[in-house]
């Protein structure tokens, strides 16, 4: 039976032994003779009468042969060559077919590999997700582009500081004078008691606003109106809706705010968590008073679209110069007026009195350094597996050459294997994206939903990276492998020495790297217990705190006494503030004639306030019943004395003076933080007792019976208190002024935990590759009489060098870049040795697990089994 | 029908510029060519088919046509061949070469009587 399709084939291969004929050539005729053939069957030739008619029509093949060779210059290949003229595009389907082969046929890499790549991206993506969130900060205000808020900023000697709390004149008068300012709106922060028949809650999200609220801010409104305009009005968002009303409608209802009833007005959806402004309940602002001297308003600025940023800027200097010729220089508006974006206030550094949440973008910075390297020990992985397998490719590639590829396919057929896996990885890295999402939102506080991932942007984002990893993966191997020259991979006298010296030192760099976020993450730690335990200034610890004191009204001397009446309460003492709470900025006149005004932070206590906290007082005295005239009196703390120019002993014979009302100085405290340990101790004075202080605190002896102190403060408490106890311990909540650096710590120390752990697969595929290559020596080796022990340290020694020598790089770098870090800190811990010896233990230990798995697997093995091989 | 086997060379000189004419009308590939040249010559130019790709690959690498690689709907792969602007000036100096012969044989020789073609 004549079979044409073989017919064809044998004619083909004369025409290959023709060396005239190209691949191209071979396929052009083909095609003619297909043509031929199946004109003559349609004219009804059996097949191989078609055959031998076409073949004998397309003439003497020698012939031809040597007028195709006529055509060309001896060694340079025709342009019409059939794959280089038809593209890679259309071989694509072929690379990836053969890839996909050599992906099943190498399991046990494929996965390594895989799993590497995927981890890599997808903590890219998280990463990546994270400061995307970080960065989309109040861009959803549909003007945030021409939307600022003002700052104040003074420059004293010694005293540079930047303040977003502003006059509450300051709206009015810049809205009244600035052509260029659209709308003016202050906002200011409030946590009253909010009251709705029988169920009252404390509210800690509450603001008060101007009318143009919405002007500048775009908040959704779900139902009601938008305006703020009368007075004793209320918006509430979607979430407070059940909480107070079930499954009533709102709207029109009136709240009890304090001691004020509000109406409802609207109702709008809950802010986003990209929003600096976080709020449950939005009031309108009542207050009609314009005063210079009032300082604890936000103001925010629509401006004009032809605005112009340093006009507007100069205009409100003016106009608060004007203002303070108005006697109201003791106010202390020599301010430089300062316009931050809405969009970076989020980010914006260096405010230190500030409301909203607050991020910090040099962590952003590191968080993105960190998504880097990731990716990078990832790629390095995968080179580095590449590479090591060269050896078993490097026949394949030899063969490959032999038959005729050539370099660039050779590394196209490479580079295909590794985009292929990129993308598998890719896959993959989606799936555990979206499972680890829900612990980045939790580590991390935000709530970014898995569908955020899914734009266009993050689409293209991921689809280079993707495309990135599997070229700059892929590419060394592609670009090594194809070198190889045929003769020598064949006649198997090929070693990859060269690369073993590449080889090596990716494992160093790659342990290098995780060293250096392993020893960060140690040094993060040390300084948060640091910051935790020292440097206060006072002592946080058994102090209970109660909050909500102001409702107490009258009652508040009583509930006082109630307290101190319980055993085991050592001091009770209450204030307007407590370490860690907002404490009031103002400017304060010394009494010496001519001197300027001061910035301080100030609050008014009560007495046993410096023995309830353990404050140091270093000249003069503290608060006292026995004086009468307290209530005028202040302590400075040593910051600010310092900055009148007093010393500690000078001071107690001054006055501070605000209008007309002195004070005298009684006292002078040692420096404590009563804001966070990332600043130097700010100018401060405590005045003395005032109505309706804010917290009152206990301190409690450590040994007394904590539960049943705390009934009887409950007790006391619904004596004089309708509204439930609010109470916490203050060492508790200064853990918050942590928050940042313990959220870092978390995502550092997770990141550089994957990072070990794809170093580890590297070494991992390492050492399983180097005990297969040297299965004869150690055969051998153990015929000759070598015990387990000297195999497993053999195969281990090398590799755990690498690891060692990753460390000592790593110990100069991590600590440059930790006291770089440190440097942020007003009061930081050192970078000692001690979290190196730790660090590199920890490595080392993970490294020796990994590799000495594969050893002892090596080591174990039959030498007959491993002798008699191939 | 009345055969006349052309000498060697008269082929050679005649191919290119019949290929190039072939291909002024529209890009084709080998197959078509040659039944093109078949169906236009009456079977007068005899040629075995092989030889025409040569002349192509020589048209192609005097740049006189340039080539693709198309698959065609049923999956045969052709290379299609078309002309260039090259390709167009050597034809048109070709047409006057054979134009200015053909004269100068039509003076001499008389037009071709009628029954001499049949």
């Amino acid at each position: 039976m004549f079979d044409l399709e073989k017919a064809i084939k044998e004619w083909k291969r004369k025409l290959r032994k023709n060396p005239a004929y190209e691949d191209g050539d071979i396929e052009e005729l083909e095609s003619h003779l297909r043509d031929r053939i199946e004109t003559l069957e349609a004219e009804s030739y059996t097949e191989q009468q078609a055959f031998d008619i076409a073949a004998n029509e397309v003439g003497d093949i020698n012939r031809i042969g040597t007028e195709l060779s006529k055509t060309r210059i001896k060694g340079n290949r025709p342009s019409t060559h059939w794959k280089e003229s038809s593209g890679i595009s259309s071989l694509l389907p072929n690379y990836f077919k053969i890839a996909w082969r050599n992906l099943i046929l190498r399991k046990g890499y494929t996965v390594i590999n895989i799993i590497g790549l995927s981890i890599g991206l997808a903590a890219c993506i998280l990463i990546a997700l994270y400061v995307q969130h970080e960065w989309s900060y109040d861009t959803f205000h549909e003007n945030a582009d021409r939307s600022y808020r003002v700052l104040r900023e003074f420059d004293i000697p010694d005293l540079q500081t930047t303040i977003s709390s502003t006059p509450s004149a300051l709206a009015p008068a810049v809205m009244e004078n600035l052509a260029s300012v659209e709308r003016a709106v202050r906002i200011q922060m409030d946590s009253p008691v909010v009251g709705y028949g029988l169920e009252k809650f404390v509210e800690p999200s509450f603001l008060i606003a101007d009318d143009g609220f919405f002007e500048i801010f775009s908040f959704d409104l779900l139902e009601g109106t938008s305006h703020l305009d009368r007075p004793n009005t209320v918006m509430i968002t979607q979430r407070m809706v059940p909480k107070y009303f079930g499954e009533e409608n709102p709207i029109g209802k009136s709240l009890l705010v304090g001691n004020r009833e509000m109406e409802i007005t609207g109702v709008l959806t809950d802010p986003p968590s990209n929003s600096h402004l976080d709020f449950d309940f939005i009031a309108s602002m009542n207050t009609r008073e314009l005063n210079w001297g009032r300082n604890n308003f936000q103001t925010y600025l629509l401006l004009t679209p032809e605005y112009s940023l340093n006009n507007v800027i100069k205009e409100i200097g003016e106009l608060i110069l004007s203002q303070s010729g108005s006697g109201n220089q003791l106010a202390g508006n020599d301010f430089i007026p300062h316009l931050q974006p809405l969009t970076g206030i989020y980010l914006g550094q260096g405010v230190s009195v500030d409301i909203g949440s607050e991020g910090n973008i040099q962590y952003l910075y590191l968080f993105i350094a960190l998504a880097v390297f990731i990716v990078i020990l990832a790629c390095i992985n995968f080179m580095n597996l590449a590479t090591a397998r060269s050896m078993e490719r490097a026949r394949e590639v030899g063969m490959r050459k032999t038959l005729g590829g050539n370099r660039t396919q050779i590394a196209f057929q490479f580079l295909g294997e590794s985009l292929l896996m990129a993308f598998l990885a890719s896959a993959l890295a989606i799936i555990l994206n979206y499972i680890a999402l829900p612990f980045l939102n939790a580590i991390s506080g935000t709530s970014i939903a898995f569908t955020d991932f899914l734009t266009l942007k993050n689409s293209v984002l991921l689809l280079s990276i993707t495309i990135l990893t599997g070229l700059l993966a892929g590419g060394y191997p592609a670009f090594i492998l194809s070198r190889f020259q045929p003769s020598q991979v064949l006649k198997s006298v090929f070693r990859s020495e060269g690369n073993s010296f590449l080889r090596k030192s990716l494992v160093v760099f790659q342990f290098a790297i995780s060293i250096t976020l392993l020893a960060g993450t140690g040094i993060i730690h040390k300084q948060i217990q640091f910051m935790k335990r020292s440097g206060l200034g006072f002592n946080p610890n058994d102090v209970l705190l109660i909050k909500q004191a102001n409702f107490l009204g009258q009652n508040h001397t009583p509930f006082i006494n109630e307290l101190s009446k319980i055993s085991g309460v050592e001091n009770v003492t209450s204030g307007f503030s407590v370490p860690g709470t907002f404490f009031i900025n103002s400017m304060w006149q010394p009494d010496t004639p001519d001197a300027d005004a001061h910035n301080l932070d100030y609050s008014f206590v009560n007495f046993d306030y410096v023995e309830t906290l353990d404050l140091e007082v270093i000249a003069g005295r503290s608060f006292s019943r026995s004086f009468r005239s307290d209530s005028f009196a202040v302590m400075l703390n040593e910051a600010a004395v310092k900055d009148f120019g007093w010393s500690p002993d000078e001071a107690v014979n001054h006055k501070i003076l605000r209008g007309t009302t002195e004070y005298d100085i009684i006292g002078v405290l040692r420096d404590f933080n009563y804001r966070s340990l990332h600043a130097e101790v700010y100018p401060l004075a405590l005045f003395g007792p005032r109505q309706r202080p804010r917290y009152v605190a206990l301190r409690i002896n450590p040994e007394a019976d904590l539960p049943r102190i705390i009934e009887e403060v409950q007790a006391g408490w619904k004596q004089f208190s309708s509204l439930t106890l609010e109470y916490s311990f203050l060492a508790d909540d200064l853990k918050t002024q942590y928050e940042a650096e313990d959220r870092l710590i978390k995502v550092f120390g997770s990141f550089s935990g994957l990072a070990i752990f794809i170093g580890c697969l590297g070494l991992f595929g390492l050492a399983a590759f180097m005990v297969i290559q040297r299965t004869k020596e150690i055969g051998i080796r153990k015929v000759l009489g070598a015990t387990t022990t000297q195999i497993v340290q053999l195969v281990s020694t090398d590799l755990l060098k690498l690891v060692a020598f990753g460390f000592l790089i790593a110990i100069p770098v991590a600590w440059f870049i930790m006291n770089q870090w440190l440097e942020s800190f007003a009061y930081k811990t050192e970078v000692s040795w001690e979290v190196f010896l730790i660090t590199g233990l920890i490595a080392f230990t993970i490294a020796l697990i990994t590799v000495s798995g594969q050893a002892i697997r090596a080591a174990y093995m039959n030498p007959v089994k491993s002798l008699k091989s191939e | 029908m009345y055969l006349i086997m052309l000498s060697k060379e008269l082929m050679a000189a005649s191919t290119r510029p019949l290929l190039l004419t072939i291909l002024k009308r529209g890009e084709s590939y080998g197959y078509q060519i040659i039944q093109d040249v078949k169906h236009l010559s009456g079977g007068t130019l005899e040629w075995s088919d092989g030889m025409l790709y040569p002349v192509l690959h020589k048209l192609q690498k005097d740049g006189c046509i340039q080539s693709k690689w198309v698959v065609s709907e049923e999956g045969r792969k052709r290379k299609y061949y078309s002309i260039t602007e090259t390709g167009l000036g050597e034809l048109q100096a070709a047409k006057a070469q054979w134009l200015s012969i053909h004269e100068v044989f039509a003076k001499i020789w008389g037009p071709t009587p009628q029954w001499a073609m049949e």
